[in-house]
Order: structure tokens, then C-alpha cells, then sequence
């Protein structure tokens, strides 16, 4: 009774048509983040769509749908059966390792964007010229410390040629300072080329238009970040495998 | 910038899509000769102008509409070429040239000035991350064109020959996954350095990944479920509308962070 009841579970997540009913559902829920916007203001819902029509939305979570439970189970239950279908080839992997660490390589890249989703969090900070700064504002409006103080030292527009048209580079020249106030190291932050420090990185994203006092960074610290890239090489490895085998034999 | 050796690719491509057509109207192997040595000059002529492009510009040429159009038609070309040597894709010759010859055509009417590169653009990923989905968007482009003539013929073809245009539509396919997975993962390391997240829903990113699904349902559903023929070919179709929402819709549709072309 029991092994029978494993056996249905398997059967059921392993086959084809329920993984890609499950794949139709996401890309559906996927594409509905594309048409509505996401996480704007109240207001804004209400002015586009009504605030009835709004209401269901909002109940729905299809304003926010990249982070809503029932888009995060769709998720879980696609790695789910991606993980009954892979341990299931792990029988037979001879035949098939490319397309096992192609699948590998996607059930890490899942996990590794949920730790992303639960540990990691972004948000932004402005910090003067001449001055420091050791908080941020997160995604949700609220100040966080950084942990460490990042000082601006200078910040420059460069430019291609001598009549400004086109913008080769901004450049932020921070400092990183300790607790007490003692230069660590210093960094020009440019757009490609992001400051990291203590799992925080730095990126370059605005600055004062009207009087160049002021840079903007974008802040983010990301654990699942290097868990995604090891999924990346798995997954890419897998799939330029699978692709050249069968070439050979089809 | 001399914009002579673009004029020789649409002339050869032009001439070349003609040769074959007289080809498979009249069977004179001549024709064939004649349409394949313009085509190989077109091509050649089409690589020229990109180097020349590349050097005047000082990076590689894939910014704006117009220099991803001429790269995108020198992709579909050289598919088209490394496939030949594998596959009987005579019937295909023509559309490629004719096709190709029509987008450098278009592109004589795009803004042709020279941009310096903009910030976020200044990365070493660009090459990789672009080639990549270009080659992948050029064999889905071609594969596209297979599936629709299996569906045309599906009545009247021999079994035979129905039977070569779907495999062919899936071996493309097949060649075009890496190249679409390579595109979608460096884009999105590219992301991390650029804009701080690896993932931002960006309209361009989530319609990438759309696609992405898609290809990979149709290699799974015919793998696994033998979902040969027409309905294979449906699939296909709408893969390579997700394609082109992606590449240009996205655009028009949305203000996102890919706002470059």
C-alpha cells in the first residue's frame, strides 16, 4: 500500500504533462507580471484599474506576483518534480548524464534563487561628496545599517569628447572606512564595475543631475547568488552535452 | 564610414536568392553554382563590413537597430553555411538570401552614425552574451521557416520529405538550445555587475526566460512524448513568436532596463 502510493506520487510528478501544465501555469503567471506592474503604489492601481478591480488584484497578489506564495508553489512543485524526475534518471545515468546535470543544474539554480529570495534584499544610498554614509534605504522604505561606512571622495562624469555628448563613464571614488573611522581600501565605482565588501556589493545607478554633489548606489547582498552560478555552469555544461550526443546518434 | 561593401552584400544576397529560385524552377545546375558563389561573396563582403564596423566603431558591432539587424542577417548566413555541410537544405537557400537581403536592405533607412558605447553596455559579457542569442535566434529563425513549409505541405508532401522537414525543424532547434541557455545565464551574470541582482523581472529578462520554456518544452514534449509533425511545429511557431516579442515587442511595449535599440 504504501510503495504503491510512493510509486503514484512519481508517476504522477514525472510525467510530462504535469511538468509542463506546471511550466503553461508559470509562464501564464509570468507573463501576467509583465502586464501589470509590480509593486507600485496604491494609488497607482487604483487611478489604472478601479479600486474594485484593484482589490481583486491585490487579493490575487498579481501586484506583487514574483513573490507571492502561490507563484513561489508553482516553483516548488516544478522542483519537486524536476527532483523525483532527476533521482529517477540517477538509475540510469550512463545513458544519461548530460541531461542529469542539466537537471542538476536547474534544481540548484531554484534553490539558489529562493535564498535569494529569503536572505538576500537590496535597496539604495545617496552619500555627498566629502561626506559618509552607513545605512541604506531597503526596497521596503525602512533604513538598515550597511555595517561599514563608505566615504565619497570625488565623483566625475567622463566624457567621450571635448563637446559632452556622450557619456563614457560615471565615476564614484569611494573609500571604504572601519569602525573606527580608518581608511580599509579604496575604489573607483563604475557602472560594470561594482564595489564588494562584507557580502554587500555596490553599484553604481544615479547621481545629483543638477550639481554633481551627490552619488546614488545601488545596494545589494545576495547569498544565493554563487549558488545560482555553479547551477549556470551545470546547466549550461548539461545542455551543450545533451545537444552534441544527440547529434551523433539521431 | 564607406558603406560600399554593404551594397555589394544586398546586391549578392539579391542575386543569389534569384539563382536559386531560377534553380529549383528550371534544375540547371548552373544556376546553383552561380547562386551559392554570390551567396559565399555576399557572406564574405557581410563579414568584411562587420570588421571594418567593428574597427571604426572601437566595439564590437551589435549597438542599436541597425548594427544588431546587419548581425543578426550575417548570423542567419552562417547558419545557414555551417548546417549546409551537414543537411540537404536546398529549399532553404532561397528564403535565407532573399530574407537576409531584405534586412540589410531595411537597415540602409536606419540611423548608420557611430555611438560610443554607453556605460552599462561596457562589458566584456557583451560578446558572448550577444553571439550567443544571435546564432540561437538565426537557426530558430530558419527553423521557424521549416516549420511553416511542413505545415504547408503537410497535405499534398510525400511522407518522405515530411518526415526530413520535421527533423530538420528539431535538429535546428536542438543546435539553437545551448546558445539560447549561454545567452540567458551570462546575461544574467552580466546583470549582477550592472545593475546589482542577477534577476530583476525586467519585461526583456522575463520574456527571455518565456521563450527559454518554451524551446524547452518542445525538445522535451518531442523527446519524451514523440510530438513529431504538426504539432511539434506549433510549438515551434509560437517559440519563435516569443523570439521576436522578445527581441523587438519587449521594446516598443515596455520601459525597462534593456531600453537599447
Amino acid at each position: 500500500m504504501k510503495k504503491s502510493a510512493k510509486d503514484s506520487f512519481v508517476r504522477l510528478f514525472c510525467s510530462i504533462k504535469f511538468v509542463v501544465t506546471l511550466l503553461a501555469l508559470i509562464i501564464l503567471t509570468i507573463i501576467s507580471g509583465t502586464l501589470i506592474p509590480q509593486g507600485a503604489l496604491a494609488q497607482a492601481y487604483s487611478a489604472r484599474y478601479g479600486e474594485r478591480f484593484y482589490r481583486v488584484l491585490s487579493f490575487l497578489r498579481l501586484t506583487d506576483v514574483y513573490h507571492s506564495w502561490w507563484f513561489i508553489g508553482l516553483v516548488f512543485f516544478l522542483w519537486l518534480s524536476l527532483l523525483t524526475c532527476t533521482l529517477r534518471q540517477v538509475k540510469t545515468w550512463k545513458k544519461s548524464l548530460a541531461s542529469l546535470i542539466a537537471h542538476l543544474g536547474l534544481l540548484i539554480i531554484i534553490v539558489g534563487s529562493l535564498v535569494t529570495c529569503i536572505f538576500g534584499h537590496t535597496g539604495f544610498l545617496v552619500v555627498y561628496k566629502g561626506h559618509s554614509q552607513d545605512t541604506f534605504i531597503t526596497a521596503g522604505n525602512t533604513l538598515k545599517p550597511l555595517g561599514f561606512r563608505i566615504y565619497l571622495d570625488d565623483f566625475e562624469i567622463e566624457w567621450y569628447d571635448a563637446t559632452r555628448s556622450h557619456i563614457k563613464d560615471y565615476r564614484s571614488k569611494a573609500v571604504i572606512l572601519d569602525g573606527s573611522g580608518r581608511p580599509v581600501f579604496a575604489k573607483i565605482i563604475k557602472v560594470n564595475h561594482p564595489l564588494s565588501f562584507k557580502g554587500y556589493t555596490l553599484c553604481q545607478a544615479s547621481y545629483d543631475e543638477k550639481h554633481g554633489l551627490w552619488t546614488g548606489l545601488q545596494v545589494s547582498k545576495d547569498p544565493g547568488v554563487q549558488i545560482v552560478y555553479a547551477g549556470f555552469i551545470f546547466l549550461n555544461i548539461g545542455v551543450i552535452f545533451i545537444v552534441s550526443g544527440k547529434s551523433k546518434h539521431k | 564610414m564607406n558603406f560600399t561593401l554593404i551594397n555589394v552584400v544586398m546586391g549578392a544576397y539579391l542575386f543569389a536568392g534569384i539563382g536559386f529560385f531560377l534553380y529549383t524552377n528550371f534544375q540547371k545546375i548552373i544556376f546553383k553554382s552561380f547562386a551559392i558563389a554570390l551567396l559565399s561573396i555576399g557572406f564574405a563582403s557581410h563579414t568584411g563590413f562587420l570588421i571594418q564596423r567593428w574597427i571604426s566603431a572601437g566595439h564590437f558591432p551589435i549597438i542599436g537597430l541597425y548594427e544588431s539587424l546587419l548581425f543578426f542577417s550575417w548570423s542567419t548566413v552562417c547558419v545557414f553555411f555551417i548546417l549546409l555541410r551537414n543537411f540537404k537544405l536546398e529549399f532553404l537557400a532561397m528564403p535565407v538570401s532573399i530574407g537576409a537581403a531584405l534586412i540589410v536592405g531595411y537597415t540602409s533607412i536606419l540611423d548608420k552614425t557611430l555611438k560610443p558605447l554607453m556605460p552599462a553596455l561596457k562589458s566584456n559579457w557583451i560578446v558572448i552574451h550577444v553571439v550567443s542569442y544571435f546564432l540561437g535566434y538565426a537557426s530558430v529563425a530558419i527553423s521557424c521557416i521549416v516549420s511553416i513549409k511542413y505545415l504547408v505541405n503537410a497535405r499534398k508532401a510525400s511522407p518522405d520529405s515530411l518526415t526530413a522537414l520535421d527533423t530538420l525543424s528539431y535538429r535546428l532547434i536542438a543546435f539553437a538550445f545551448p546558445f539560447l541557455t549561454i545567452g540567458l545565464t551570462t546575461g544574467a551574470v552580466w546583470a549582477k555587475t550592472a545593475w546589482g541582482s542577477y534577476w530583476s523581472w525586467d519585461p526583456k529578462e522575463t520574456w527571455a526566460l518565456i521563450t527559454w520554456c518554451v524551446y524547452a518544452a518542445y525538445l522535451h514534449l518531442r523527446l519524451l512524448k514523440n510530438w513529431h509533425g504538426r504539432r511539434g511545429a506549433y510549438i515551434n511557431i509560437i517559440g519563435f513568436f516569443c523570439v521576436l516579442f522578445t527581441f523587438i515587442g519587449v521594446n516598443y511595449l515596455f520601459k525597462g532596463l534593456h531600453s537599447y535599440l
